[in-house]
């Protein structure tokens, strides 16, 4: 298991390396930040002192050797644009994005698994045909265009929930969150329901999915002889079964949550991560680029670990080839 | 006893939560990225304007006009004196004095980062304080410029900014200034929050409290949190939104500084996107061919762009200030719209089938832009000069723009041009004065257009100390560049505003920035 870790890690590792170069080379062979910064009536003079403040006169090799020595210390960079660390920048979007991400995570299980297992049961029924085709618009209208849709009947028209923005915040841990207090919820709400329509339809979906596949099975028909309850028969035999292909979608799904969410983020003037990183690449901040790319692999790393971790507890065959392996 | 009362007190705080009589909300498009006053960025300027203000304020036509400042003079070609305002004082109650506006200039003449003011504070050699209430300018070259150029950078105290850190600005113990609002903080990527200064030394308090500046960039975003009641003022409001912003709410429009153009390669003997009809490069610069630009001059229906792409967003133009701004010349006639003629010249100027050209362009500064260049090809093609539109993200465009030791990769280019201080002047020594790296001059010329007596007009406005005459020199500036063509001008975007149906706005500034001063309830 450890071993496993451990090579995980350095899987990790050359990713990271081998993406920095990239963004290094991506971003200098497209153009100068410097010409995006400065005012347009900058005089040469000028434009020459922010290329130098920015380490931009020196050869990419001697950049890049830079970042690794500084990186050794800690220190992603500092970002043209806030003249802060790159770190620290992006830390502080970062709770923003996560809360939208869990809410819309925790409506996709809450929803999305019922919902699945009453369609995998009741296969027949009108209602279960119903859930069946609306998981289809919701895989297939756009989030941009339903974000549009939700503010203009839920705010403008009803005037319900507030358009945008995160509303008030409380202090939890030290971070700032929205779900803390009634007007930050109330800003969350829309956001995520956008963000999660996609995920309760896919989560919906593969329910049903593994539930269709389990019914038929032996060992469902074998309970079922054996006089278990119903209940005891769908929410332990069947849910258990069909966990493993939904914690591995859940899994990675949060993890695109987070790293893409920035269109409902820019509809819903949400403050988190998605808009920084466009916005970054739009003015050619590289030191943002390459921390943000950073973080989100080291993310999906973790985020593959704990999903394989559940799959041990999930299905005994994980755990059982995991021990052999020792 | 104790449960009900907070009960109700939570109640009553739950069903007060919405907006306050006293408090505003402006959303606007583009975000505050820093909250230290001298890392010079538009956005940034629009809501520090509240809070630190400038020696020089500039009215909606950006013209300067006395503030902090109440006069200025320069006593001799290079040297100014600047006689500060009497009774002015920070928010913390300490007095504006001269070491304020020693500190301020020199703060951002010597900070660090990659966006300062040197490039409006450049001229100055040294300042120094001969009073407590005048400043003494000392300028490296003539100019008569410098009351312009001081309307930018706002004024931070000497005692509370002197080593003040990012962090000292947003909210701490830094952030005061002499303006009506207290920068309270700010919040990256979400919102500007601002309280009022009731001891601003100005005569009309603003009647707005508490005032919050939320970034909203998606358009349809911004609109629909004004309808929704969210926010009471927005600003840029494209085009397409306008009709609907009128009739649900209000709708505020200036013509701005922003000004849309093309400029065309006339300086080189062979340029790179042109080719004649079977895609050879032509020998010769089509361009350098003064009929050949009056050609495409006369093709584009500027109006129309105007009207249709821009939706009434833009006003047409070939001058390079707009009406009621310094250097806006009456006498220039309104740019003719004549294909027939273009068609003509071109044959004259031995293109009777045209050629073909490639028009470079961004796509993600300005709503319209890519539409607006779309446009612009096809009127050229309709005249036979068969254009491709090449449209590319800014950081992309500048880059091949300006291109390596041989020039840009470009032959014609359309972008956009703005300066904080409004004034043409820095237009005319940006994109047309010869480009020359070591006067400064030139800067953003790309295409290398020069005119040796357009350059000689350039440098006699820009020691003309009487402003009468001076004024007459920058008109005569634009006439003169509008008649060779120095640049094919298009059009000035117009800056707009939503506001909610029982607001106010006055004077709305040409540089697009809301100012809480100038909303009042109605």
């Amino acid at each position: 298991m450890l071993r496993w870790l451990f090579e995980r890690l350095f899987q990790a590792c050359l990713v990271i390396a081998a993406m920095s170069i990239i963004v290094f080379i991506g971003v200098n062979v497209i153009g100068n930040p410097v010409d995006i910064l400065i005012p347009p009536d900058a005089s040469q003079a000028e434009r020459l002192r922010a290329i130098e403040y920015l380490g931009l006169d020196k050869p990419l090799w001697a950049q890049y050797l830079d970042f690794l020595r500084n990186l050794f210390r800690g220190d992603l960079g500092t970002s043209y644009v806030y003249g802060a660390p790159a770190l620290g920048v992006i830390l502080q979007r970062l709770p923003a994005t996560i809360e939208l991400a869990l809410a819309a995570m925790l409506m996709a299980i809450v929803i999305g698994i019922p919902l699945g297992l009453y369609a995998g049961l009741r296969a027949d029924r009108w209602p279960a045909k119903l859930l069946m085709t609306g998981s289809i618009l919701g895989f297939s209208l756009p989030t941009f265009w339903v974000g549009l849709m939700l503010i203009m009947v839920f705010s403008v028209q009803l005037g319900w929930v507030p358009a945008s923005g995160r509303g008030d915040t409380a202090e939890f841990l030290g971070v700032q969150w929205s779900f803390l207090t009634r007007d930050g919820l109330s800003h969350l709400l829309l956001p995520a329901i956008n963000l999660s329509l996609f995920k309760v339809s896919l989560v919906m979906r593969l329910t049903r999915a593994g539930v269709q596949e389990v019914l038929p099975q032996d060992y469902i028909r074998y309970a079922r002889a054996r006089g278990l309850t119903e209940k005891r028969v769908i929410w332990v035999h069947v849910l258990k079964n069909i966990m493993i292909p939904v914690v591995t979608i859940i899994g990675l799904e949060f993890g695109s949550l987070i790293a893409f969410s920035v269109v409902t983020e820019t509809i819903f003037a949400w403050p988190g991560m998605g808009k920084l990183i466009i916005d970054s690449i739009n003015v050619l901040d590289r030191p943002i680029i390459v921390a943000y790319l950073m973080l989100i692999v080291l993310m999906f790393v973790c985020i593959n670990l704990i999903v394989d971790i559940l799959y041990a507890f999930l299905d005994p065959r994980v755990r059982l080839s995991a021990r052999g392996t020792k | 006893m104790l449960k009900p009362a907070c009960l109700a007190t939570a109640l009553a705080l739950c069903l007060s939560a919405p907006v306050l009589a006293q408090d505003l909300t402006i959303a606007i498009k583009a975000s505050v990225d820093a909250a230290d006053p001298h890392q010079l960025y538009s956005p940034n300027r629009n809501v520090q304007l509240q809070v630190y203000e400038p020696l020089l304020y500039q009215d909606q036509y950006l013209k300067p006009q006395p503030w902090l400042a109440t006069s200025w003079e320069a006593v001799e070609p290079k040297v100014w004196l600047i006689h500060l305002r009497e009774g002015v004082k920070f928010a913390n109650g300490q007095p504006f004095t001269a070491d304020d506006v020693v500190f301020s200039i020199e703060r951002g003449l010597t900070i660090e980062g990659a966006r300062t003011y040197r490039s409006y504070l450049k001229d100055i050699e040294s300042i120094e304080a001969v009073d407590p209430l005048t400043v003494r300018i000392t300028t490296k070259v003539e100019t008569s410029f410098l009351p312009e150029n001081l309307t930018s950078i706002g004024m931070v105290s000497h005692i509370a900014a002197k080593d003040a850190t990012a962090d000292d600005f947003n909210g701490g113990s830094a952030a005061i200034g002499t303006g009506p609002y207290k920068w309270v903080s700010w919040t990256p990527g979400q919102d500007v929050r601002l309280e009022r200064n009731d001891n601003w030394w100005g005569e009309n308090l603003p009647e707005w409290e508490k005032v919050t500046y939320r970034f909203i960039p998606n358009d349809s975003a911004r609109v629909a949190a004004l309808l929704a009641g969210d926010v009471d003022v927005i600003d840029n409001i494209p085009g397409n939104f306008s009709g609907q912003i009128r009739e649900r709410a209000q709708l505020v429009e200036a013509p701005s500084v922003f000004t849309v153009y093309l400029a065309l390669d006339r300086a080189r003997d062979v340029t790179p996107q042109v080719t004649d009809s079977a895609g050879k490069p032509l020998e010769s610069n089509p361009f350098k061919d003064p009929k050949v630009v009056q050609a495409l001059d006369l093709s584009i229906n500027r109006e129309g762009i105007a009207q249709r792409i821009m939706q009434g967003g833009a006003v047409p133009t070939n001058q390079y200030s707009p009406d009621g701004f310094s250097g806006y010349n009456v006498s220039i006639s309104a740019p003719e719209y004549n294909p027939a003629k273009a068609r003509e010249l071109l044959a004259e100027a031995g293109y009777p089938d045209g050629f073909n050209m490639t028009l470079a362009c961004y796509n993600d500064r300005f709503s319209g832009d890519a539409q607006t260049c779309q446009a612009l090809a096809s009127m050229f093609t309709s005249v036979g000069v068969r254009t491709t539109v090449d449209a590319m993200p800014a950081s992309v465009f500048f880059r091949r723009g300006t291109g390596n030791e041989n020039g840009s990769e470009f032959s014609a280019m359309m972008a956009g041009y703005a300066t904080p201080t409004g004034s043409p002047m820095n237009f005319y020594v940006a994109l047309i004065q010869t480009n020359d790296p070591k006067a400064g001059t030139g800067s953003n010329n790309r295409m290398k257009h020069s005119n040796p007596e357009i350059d000689q007009m350039i440098k006699e406005a820009g020691v003309a100390f009487d402003m009468d005459e001076r004024e007459k020199l920058l008109q005569g500036i634009a006439a003169k560049a509008v008649e060779e063509h120095a640049m094919l001008n298009i059009m000035f975007l117009t800056s707009s505003w939503g506001l909610r149906s029982d607001l106010v706005m006055e004077e709305p500034r040409g540089d697009g920035f809301t100012m809480i001063r100038n909303i009042r309830s109605n």
